[in-house]
This record gives C-alpha cells, structure tokens and sequence, in this order.
C-alpha cells in the first residue's frame, strides 16, 4: 500500500498543489476502490429489470412455459400420437385435463409437445435471424458506400415481398419439416434487425473508442464485432425477443393454413387447423392452443419491454452514476 | 541535428463538401526528432488534429484529398498499403484522445482493453497480455493496479482513464506518442499530473511526443519545439523560448494575449483575438488570419505569406518587415508579461 501511493505520488511531485490520487469527478478515495462497489454496467440492468413487475412475471411465465414443454413427458402418461378411438372427443376432466380431440388423443400432451415445437421454431428463427440480421446491419453500418447500398436495398427487397405468399410456396417446395420451416421463416425475420443494427453501427462508428480501438491497430474485423457489437447487444436482444413471439404467430399462421410443419408432428398452429372443423363441438380443442399461443406471444411481448427499459443506457437509477 | 522520427512534408488534407472543398489542412511541414516533445498549437479548427490523425492514418473519408509526404523513419506513411499502416498503429506510432471516457469502450475492463494491444500485435496469450495491463497500470501510478484492472471504465475517475489510455498506447514502447488534447477534458490539478506523467515516461520509454492543444500554457513546460497553426497552416515555429519570448507573428501574439496570467493587474482585461476563425471553405485571400490581424497590411490580403526562417529554426509567416515585429513583440507584447 505505502509503495502503491508512492507511485501515484510521482507524477505529482513538484506540482504546487497537494492534491494527488488523480480523481476527476468524484471517484471513491483509492483505498475504497475495492470494498466500495461500484455496479457493472450487467447489475444496473438487472436492477432496472426487476423493477419491471410485468417482465418478471411474464419471464417466470415463459419459464414455467418452456420447462413444461422440455419436461413433457414427466407430466403426462401420453404420448401426443396416441389414439383411443373410445374417449374421442372429451370435454376436459381429471384424466384428460385439455379434454380429447376427434381421435381420442389427449389434448394436453399434444399441446406440450406442441409447445416445444412452437418455442423452438419462435427461438430458432429469432436466434437465425438475429445473427444473419447482425452481421448484415453490421457490415452495411461500418463500411456504410456502396456495401451498405447493397445491402440496404436487398434488405428492402425482402421487405417488400408479400411474404406469407413465399412462405407457403417455399413450404411446399421444402416440406414441412422443423428445420425447413426455421430455415424460411428466418429469410424473412432477418431485416428488421439488420436495420436497427445498421443504425446503431453509425452511431457506434463515430465514437471516440472506435477511433481509439483503431488507433490501437486493430483489424476491421476486431473493431466491428469486439468493440462495435457489445456496443449493439441492447436494441438486438430486446428485438430478438420480440421476434420470437412474431415467429411464433407466423409459424402458428403458416400451420393453420396447412404449410406448416406437418401432423401427426402437434405445434399450436396445426392443433388449431385440425380443431376448426369441431369448434361447435369441442370448442376447447380451439381454447386450449389458442390460449397458449396468447399467452406466451404476450408473455414475450412484455418481457422484451422490460429488456427494452433494462438495457436502455440512457436510463439511470438515482444515485449510482 | 539527428534524423528526424517523423517528418511530414507539404501535408494537404480536403474534404468535398456540398458547400464546397474544405482545406482542413493546408500545407503542413514539421519534423520531430527522437526524445523531443513537439507542442502543436491552434484554435479549433486550426487543422492540427485532422494532421495528426491523417499521420495516423485515421482519416477513413475516402473522398479525402491527401497530398504530400508522412515520413515515418524515412518510409511514407500515406503510400502504406492498409495491411502495414495497420501494424504501425499503436504500435510504432500511437495516439491518445481528447476525452477518456469516450476513448475507452464502456462494456470492456480496462485490463482487457489494453491487453488488446498485445494481443493485436504479437500472439501474446490472453493471460500473458492481461499481465502485461497490470504492469503498465502500475507504471503510470494507478494504485491497485490488479484490481483497477477488473474494472469497467465509468469506474474510473476522469485522470485515471486519461493513465489508463496513456497505458494502452505506450504498451509496445511506440517511437510516436501523439497526445490529441489529452488534458482539455480534466480537471486543472489532474492536468498537470498528467503531463508529468507523459513526460516521465516519454523519458522512460525513449519516445517523441506530439503534444497538440489549444493552450499556449499547457504547452509552455512541456515542449521542446512549438508550431502554431492557423486556418490549416502553420505561422509560426520555433524552440519553445522563440515562441515564448521572440514570436514573429501577430496571431502567436494573440494567443499569448488571451493567457490568463494570476500576477495580472485585477482591472486588467484579458485581450482576445477579435473575430472568428475563418471558414475553411472560404479561406481570406492573402494571409488567411488578415482579417483578424491588427497589422495587416494591403499586400496581407493580396499574398498568402511563406514560412520564412529568421534564425535557427525558428520560422514565422508575416509579411511584416522583421524590424516591426521586434518593434511590436518588445513595445506592445511582452510589456503585457
């Protein structure tokens, strides 16, 4: 400790004024620097999160959701292709809690299993997208010219598809599996977050820790992706999330039209489709799916607003900064 | 006199703009030799940061005009293929900013920000270039220095970022420290703390530094040479006591003059230089400072005046014979001092 203060004494020597320890703007006295914490840019997050009584909530919905699903089979005695002809049709009891559908098969198993299809398809594609998104917004706002006109205008393209058109041509032609209909729902999600990449890349761009990073020598490559993009992580998070849920609706859509992934394979779209034939009859063959898709887009809704406050760095709690 | 480490020759630096060619820098010629401390002196606007990023290779508008010559050890810079400026970059020649907090990335530990350098120019490993943060923290006398390593930048105070970024940019013991107003965003007693700091360690490490401000006082103890620049020329060179105590050149007077000195008369007023700086797009014929000039003369707005050495190496552009300005600087200017 003596040694450590006698360094910071050096530079001061000769100076008129008593004043060392260099704090500019009111920094703990040194010795304090290790016991007084001072909270990561992660914990002041985190603390504007949990303030955010509707996100947390809907996070332990999505939770409670999503471990359903993965531990569908611990809940259920069925399987989701099971048929019993007998207890067609059921209204929901103790033994079949969502009731049956048209061929005896528990509606409850069919909409866990549909579930982890529905948040798998939702994630995959906002994950896929948000990375094809990344790197495009990310290379058309650093090097901005003729790549970003490139890129720009291809983003624009793709946004001016009629998509659910595309949608259901490029199902038919790659089939209706899991994968493929990632896959094709990700070529249309992409550009929204390669616009708000782009945007926050010019931005980023004319920061003075770029023009540091880049007086240090690093490469391009460097520069965009470990200086730039943890720069980026807030708008592409919070969009990610919102995307899953817009994935989710899409996929749902595309299954009811028939062009999505394929029965006896349940997701929450297809077990809607195959219900709409018995809504007078067995209206909770219709209530059931369609409540779980409206919860968990809602779910997803509100815990990308509260990320959105979170991770906004413009918002400061009283008192820490 | 030693071979210089740097040398720019006739440096020219336009920018198109809608409203017309902006000449940011117009004719620059210095050189710095190893160990000296060069001071570059000018109002915003003066063209002395767009040089000294142009050194660096910094300007990326590719619709940039750049003519003339940056010698680095005798090879031109600005004829460097981007791969090779690259390495030069903070490694041979390297830069600190204006303002710490911005210049350092907020979601790094400083420890790992200036690893980074070791890790961008040799194939240190991670823990290895980590170590290394630690040492130089110390070096510049942050106390600590293991755990102020841990930390994110806003949890440093305004001269520790300022030590910190002179850490990262002396990591590979550069030939080139260029110091873009590393003082004018702290606090006056952390300022001169800070200058120290470089000077000790330019010593230490065998460096020159290019100390560029728009302070003639910062600049007093700490240079061995002086250039002021106006409107993207230079006017004025010399060793600091040309500059000081001989200057030639009437906007070298007014910078003086605008100095706020404590043993100054209490009713006496500070005199700034009258006028704005020019546009650069529409530069004054002529001496470009003739419109603020109190000398000036009819051949001032006609005549765009050359460097012209008076002894040694110190060198003014004015047009004024050189028995008026002796006159001036010992009747009307240093009186003031």
């Amino acid at each position: 400790m003596r040694e450590q203060e006698d360094i910071e004494r050096v530079p001061a020597a000769g100076q008129a004024l008593p004043t060392d320890l260099g704090p500019g703007t009111g920094a703990p006295p040194e010795p304090a620097a290790t016991t007084d914490k001072v909270l990561t840019t992660r914990q002041l997050s985190w603390r504007r999160f949990k303030r955010h009584r509707l996100a947390i909530g809907s996070a332990v919905v999505l939770l409670i959701l999503g471990l359903s699903a993965l531990l569908a089979p611990l809940l259920t005695p069925y399987t989701f292709a099971q048929q019993n002809l007998v207890e067609r049709l059921q209204s929901p009891s103790l033994t079949h809690y969502f009731g049956t559908d048209q061929l005896g098969r528990d509606l409850f198993t069919r909409v866990l299993y549909g579930g982890r299809i529905s948040l798998l398809v939702g994630i995959s594609v906002a994950i896929t997208a948000g990375v094809v998104g990344g790197v495009v917004g990310a290379l058309a706002g650093f090097y901005g010219g003729w790549i970003d006109n490139i890129l720009m205008r291809v983003t624009d393209l793709f946004l001016s598809i009629p998509f659910l058109v595309i949608l259901i041509i490029a199902s038919t032609f790659f089939g209706g599996s899991v994968l493929s209909i990632v896959g094709i729902l990700s070529a249309f999600f992409w550009m929204p977050d390669a616009r708000i990449v782009r945007g926050v890349f010019l931005s980023l761009k004319e920061k003075e820790f770029v023009e540091a990073a880049r007086a240090t020598g690093a490469t391009n490559k460097r520069i965009m992706f470990n200086h730039m993009l943890p720069n980026a992580m807030g708008p592409i998070i919070v969009n990610a999330t919102l995307s899953v849920a817009a994935a989710i609706l899409t996929e749902s859509a595309l299954s009811f039209l028939g062009f999505g992934v394929q029965p006896p394979t349940p997701t929450w779209g297809n077990l809607l489709y195959q219900s709409r034939n018995f809504i007078t009859l067995a209206p909770w063959l219709v209530w059931f799916p369609g409540l779980a898709i409206l919860i968990t887009v809602l779910a997803v809704n509100f815990l990308g607003d509260g990320l959105r406050d979170a991770l906004d760095p413009h918002q400061k709690i009283g008192g820490v900064e | 006199m030693p071979e210089p480490v740097l040398e720019v020759k006739d440096l020219k630096v336009h920018f198109p703009t809608e409203d017309g060619l902006v000449k940011a820098v117009d004719g620059v010629s210095l050189s710095v030799a190893p160990g000296e401390t060069l001071g570059v002196v000018g109002e915003s606007g003066s063209g002395k940061s767009v040089s000294f990023l142009t050194v660096m290779g910094l300007v990326t508008r590719k619709d940039a005009y750049i003519s003339g010559e940056v010698l680095f050890r005798g090879q031109d810079l600005l004829k460097l293929p981007p791969e090779e400026m690259r390495h030069i970059r903070g490694a041979k020649i390297s830069m600190i900013f204006q303002d710490p907090l911005t210049a350092l990335n907020p979601v790094h530990r400083v420890g790992n920000q200036i690893a980074e350098v070791f890790q961008v120019h040799r194939k240190t490993s991670k823990k290895e270039a980590f170590g290394e943060a630690v040492n130089l923290l110390q070096l510049v006398g942050i106390p600590q220095p293991q755990a102020r390593a841990r930390q994110y930048p806003h949890e440093f105070s305004g001269g520790m970022r300022q030590r910190a970024m002179i850490a990262m940019a002396l990591a590979l013991n550069p030939d080139v420290l260029i110091a873009d107003e590393p003082t004018t965003a702290l606090d006056v007693t952390v300022q001169a703390q800070i200058l120290e700091l470089i000077d000790r360690l330019k010593q230490e490490f065998d460096a020159s530094v290019v100390l560029i401000t728009h302070d003639l006082g910062v600049v007093a103890e700490h240079c061995d040479d002086i250039m002021v620049m106006y409107a993207g020329k230079p006017v004025e060179f010399g060793e600091r006591r040309d500059i000081y105590y001989g200057a030639h050149h009437p906007y070298t007077w007014g910078l003086m003059q605008s100095i706020s000195r404590i043993d100054q008369p209490r009713d006496e007023r500070l005199k700034p230089i009258k006028g704005q700086p020019p546009s650069l797009i529409h530069v004054p014929p002529g001496c470009s400072f003739n419109p603020r000039c109190p000398y000036a003369m009819p051949i001032c707005r006609k005549e765009t005046p050359q460097m012209i050495p008076v002894n040694g190496h110190h060198a003014s552009a004015c047009h004024l014979p050189l028995v008026e300005k002796e006159r001036i600087l010992k009747e009307e200017v240093l009186v003031r001092r």
